[in-house]
């Protein structure tokens, strides 16, 4: 009996030994994490016969492009050792400045200025980071301030409506070939993100910066030069965003993208990269951006209460950074 | 083995990390009453063997027992109950407390033990006793971080002897301990091996150890590779043991006619902590930097590649003024260099061998994955660096094969100044040689080597010419063959 019960004890044990074993042999960003996505769009499908339709996949893609857009920025600012708070905020301003712009002259300076905002935003964090040596976090959190008190006042904390201009709002609703323009923009947001980490002397720096700064400096390569072209290509992410989610809303709106520096933190958490940095892939970003938005957009359908909502990522979250944690031990 | 006798008998322990064996089949035991002397070179197992038989890492297999109970549980705490007490050779002292806190740090005197109540006159008395019995004139009262490093080192010392140990085992004691200070230890020494303790003694200076030791036991590889009485070993017998070579196979230095001049150091100085500084490396020569921990060995290599900002003096790289802003500057006019910790400032640890072999060869920002690959085949193959592929992760590999990255990222950039910071420290003997003849073949090649060592015999076996800093100062320089190794270890001390 004894006997019986140790031998059931001791398999147990040993089920839990192969299951942490598997756990951590298994390639967490590419395919723990669409496994999770997999089970949740599952789930869904079963709770509600709408999550599946093409036109939810549309919506889907329209809720997530522009946190999709910052967290591919995001990957490479926190893979390089740093962090961005600032993306939320600048979407802000990035919209009502191209709004404004677009009332008074056209669709095409208006986008053009709310990119350049952002590449604005990203560069003097850059310089900021780089030149003075400044820690990340407060020089971002700094940026954010800063952007989103530019946005209010810049309009007054009124929203720019009014905006007639037929291609902008095509940006933001439009389809090319079935595909929604804004995952368009998305994908190749992706794809260029990925060129860059991986084919390009850029990306290896930014490896190499994020794993060990003082051995990259004695290594020869420019550590600053190369952190400002990093927040710089985030803050273009992060213009192009802000310019999509204008044109989604039609407008320009002050208190636009709260919450999508968190958002794309997350994502890039979930996709196992390390916030020390130097660790992480921008293929696991792509699946937890997935997580994300599969989950929103699945609890929107079902009805359940925003403020719900806002508990389950955030348990979500703490449970993939558990899991990676876990592993790494 | 009856145990029983021994104050400390290791028996057949073998030590792994990862793929390393660090320890193998080792039997190791001290009477008491005995000041026993453990030798080896960097990496030979010495500090592994102690932290084993101090219960700080449990051996893989074979056993320790200390006077005669065998050890059942490794951990610090169990060996300090048994009566061990270590003085490791990286200090562990708290630098925020005082000297009478960090010595009762976790067994403070209490009238009420268990209650956190301190009794401080107590400690205090206590304190005064051990730090007069070390031979330490601080006060109790002292911050640790404002005391030099001999002091600390004495610190140390009082605070293992609080513990009243049965055992005491002092790694690299006289590391920092010179002359009235290393006297007086060895005069504690001596009285607490007459009270009957056994002492461990772990020490690079050969020439204490018949001063003060009555038996040796020499360590190579992680092998045990003799235990004898002092009395009758001669330091070259020691020498021989802990090298299995001759001097002359440890050192392949290639004779050759140095070239022009490739770097020319004027009047560099930082502060105070590096003072007028001027001498010059040529081609295909090697110019080695000894002096003390402190002169400013390391700091000199800072001030010349741009990482500490020079406060005067003037840099000439192949006969051109160069004004060094940063390291990248260094390294695109050719320089090339090996930090002091390779692990820390050397390597990308994240990153594979194949990249960090490029890393600071990427000419264009379009990478060519084949080429890239290409060249790092190339360069494992011609450096024998021993890796499953140049896709593994660059900490996977053994000391030497890191250390033969980092000479392959240099050699790939085509540098033609390398600047070595102790470049073969914690490395095995087979790969020092192999680092040695690719020195050769560098200055062969008609590079320029600037080496600091704190190793006198690789600073004797391989340079050309010898540069000696003292607090922040050129010394003297000697060329090769021209000077005794007391000549040097004087120049570096008096002052």
């Amino acid at each position: 009996m004894r006997a019986e019960r140790d031998g059931s004890r001791g398999a147990a044990l040993a089920g839990a030994v192969r299951a942490r074993q598997w756990l951590r042999d298994m390639p967490w960003e590419t395919v723990g994490v669409p496994m999770a996505v997999v089970a949740i769009s599952t789930f869904f499908s079963l709770m509600s016969p709408h999550f599946l339709r093409l036109e939810n996949m549309a919506n889907i893609g329209r809720q997530t492009a522009a946190m999709a857009l910052v967290a591919w920025g995001q990957t490479m600012v926190i893979l390089s050792g740093g962090i961005d708070l600032s993306p939320g905020a600048v979407v802000a301003f990035v919209s009502v400045v191209a709004a404004t712009i677009i009332k008074a002259q056209g669709w095409v300076p208006g986008v053009l200025a709310g990119i350049g905002v952002g590449v604005a935003f990203g560069l003097t964090s850059g310089l900021l980071i780089a030149l003075l040596r400044l820690p990340p976090f407060i020089v971002t959190l700094g940026m954010m301030s800063v952007a989103r008190g530019a946005a209010l006042t810049y309009t007054g904390g009124v929203p720019v409506f009014g905006l007639e201009s037929k291609w902008f709002s095509w940006l933001g609703s439009g389809t090319l070939g079935g595909v929604p323009v804004m995952v368009v923009f998305a994908l190749a947001g992706f794809l260029a993100t990925y060129f860059i980490l991986t084919r390009t002397r850029l990306g290896v720096y930014t490896y190499a910066i994020g794993g060990n700064e003082t051995a990259a400096r004695w290594a020869g390569i420019p550590v600053e030069r190369n952190k400002v072209y990093i927040y710089t290509y985030a803050g273009l992410l992060t213009g192009l965003a802000g310019v999509l989610l204008a044109a989604r809303v039609n407008s320009g709106q002050p208190l636009l993208g709260s919450n999508l520096e968190l958002q794309s933190i997350a994502s890039v958490c979930i996709g196992g990269t390390s916030l020390f940095g130097g660790r992480g892939s921008l293929v696991g970003t792509l699946f937890g951006v997935l997580l994300i938005g599969v989950l929103n957009n699945g609890l929107n359908i079902l009805g359940v209460s925003s403020f719900v909502q806002q508990m389950i990522i955030g348990f979500t979250i703490l449970i993939a950074v558990l899991v990676s944690v876990w592993r790494q031990r | 083995m009856a145990s029983a006798e021994w104050a400390v008998a290791a028996d057949n322990v073998t030590k792994r990390f990862a793929a390393v064996t660090a320890l193998s089949h080792v039997d190791f035991t001290v009477k008491a009453g005995e000041i026993h002397a453990l030798l080896g070179e960097n990496g030979a197992g010495k500090s592994t063997l102690i932290k084993v038989i101090s219960g700080v890492w449990p051996p893989d297999s074979g056993s320790v027992s200390i006077g005669g109970k065998s050890v059942t549980e490794y951990s610090p705490l169990f060996a300090r109950r048994l009566g061990v007490a270590t003085v490791f050779q990286e200090l562990s002292l708290v630098p925020d407390l005082s000297v009478e806190e960090n010595m009762f740090l976790g067994r403070e005197p209490s009238p009420f033990p268990g209650l956190g109540w301190i009794d401080r006159r107590e400690r205090r008395r206590r304190a005064l006793s051990y730090l007069e019995l070390a031979g330490a004139n601080v006060s109790p009262r002292a911050r640790v971080a404002s005391l030099g490093a001999a002091q600390q080192q004495l610190v140390e010392i009082a605070k293992a002897l609080s513990a009243d140990p049965s055992v005491l085992i002092l790694d690299e004691p006289t590391d920092k301990l010179f002359g009235e200070e290393q006297k007086g230890l060895f005069t504690l020494l001596r009285r607490l091996r007459a009270e009957g303790k056994a002492i461990i003694y772990i020490t690079h200076k050969l020439e204490e150890v018949p001063e003060i030791a009555d038996r040796v036991t020499v360590l190579r590889d992680g092998i045990r590779v003799g235990t004898q009485p002092v009395a009758g070993l001669p330091v070259e017998g020691m020498i021989k043991m802990m090298v299995g070579r001759e001097l002359g196979e440890l050192f392949p230095k290639a004779e050759m006619e140095p070239g022009p001049e490739l770097l020319r150091v004027e009047g560099l100085t930082v502060g105070d902590r590096l003072q007028d500084v001027s001498f010059t490396v040529r081609r295909g020569e090697v110019v080695g930097v000894m002096g003390l921990v402190g002169a400013g060995r390391t700091l000199l290599i800072k001030a010349i590649s741009g990482v500490a900002r020079p406060s005067a003096g003037s840099i000439y790289f192949d006969g051109r003024r160069v004004e060094v802003a940063n390291p990248c500057v260094a390294v695109g006019l050719g320089m090339g260099f090996l930090p002091e910790d390779r692990r820390a400032q050397g390597l990308l640890l994240l990153l594979s061998v194949r990249e960090n072999i490029v890393l600071a060869s990427l000419r264009r920002w379009l990478l060519d994955h084949r080429q890239m690959s290409a060249t790092a085949t190339a360069y494992v193959k011609r450096l024998g660096i021993r890796t499953p592929s140049i896709r593994t992760r660059v900490s996977s590999l053994s000391g030497g094969n890191q250390q033969k990255v980092v000479l392959a990222r240099w050699l790939c950039s085509k540098a033609r100044l390398f600047m070595f910071d102790e470049p073969t420290q914690g490395i095995d003997v087979g790969t020092k040689v192999e680092i040695y003849n690719l020195m050769n073949e560098l200055t062969r090649a008609g590079a320029g080597i600037l080496m600091v060592s704190s190793d006198m015999k690789e600073i004797l076996g391989m340079s050309d010419r010898i540069l000696v800093l003292r607090k922040g100062r050129l010394v003297s320089e000697y060329s090769r063959g021209r000077v005794e190794p007391e000549r040097l270890l004087a120049d570096a001390l008096e002052g």
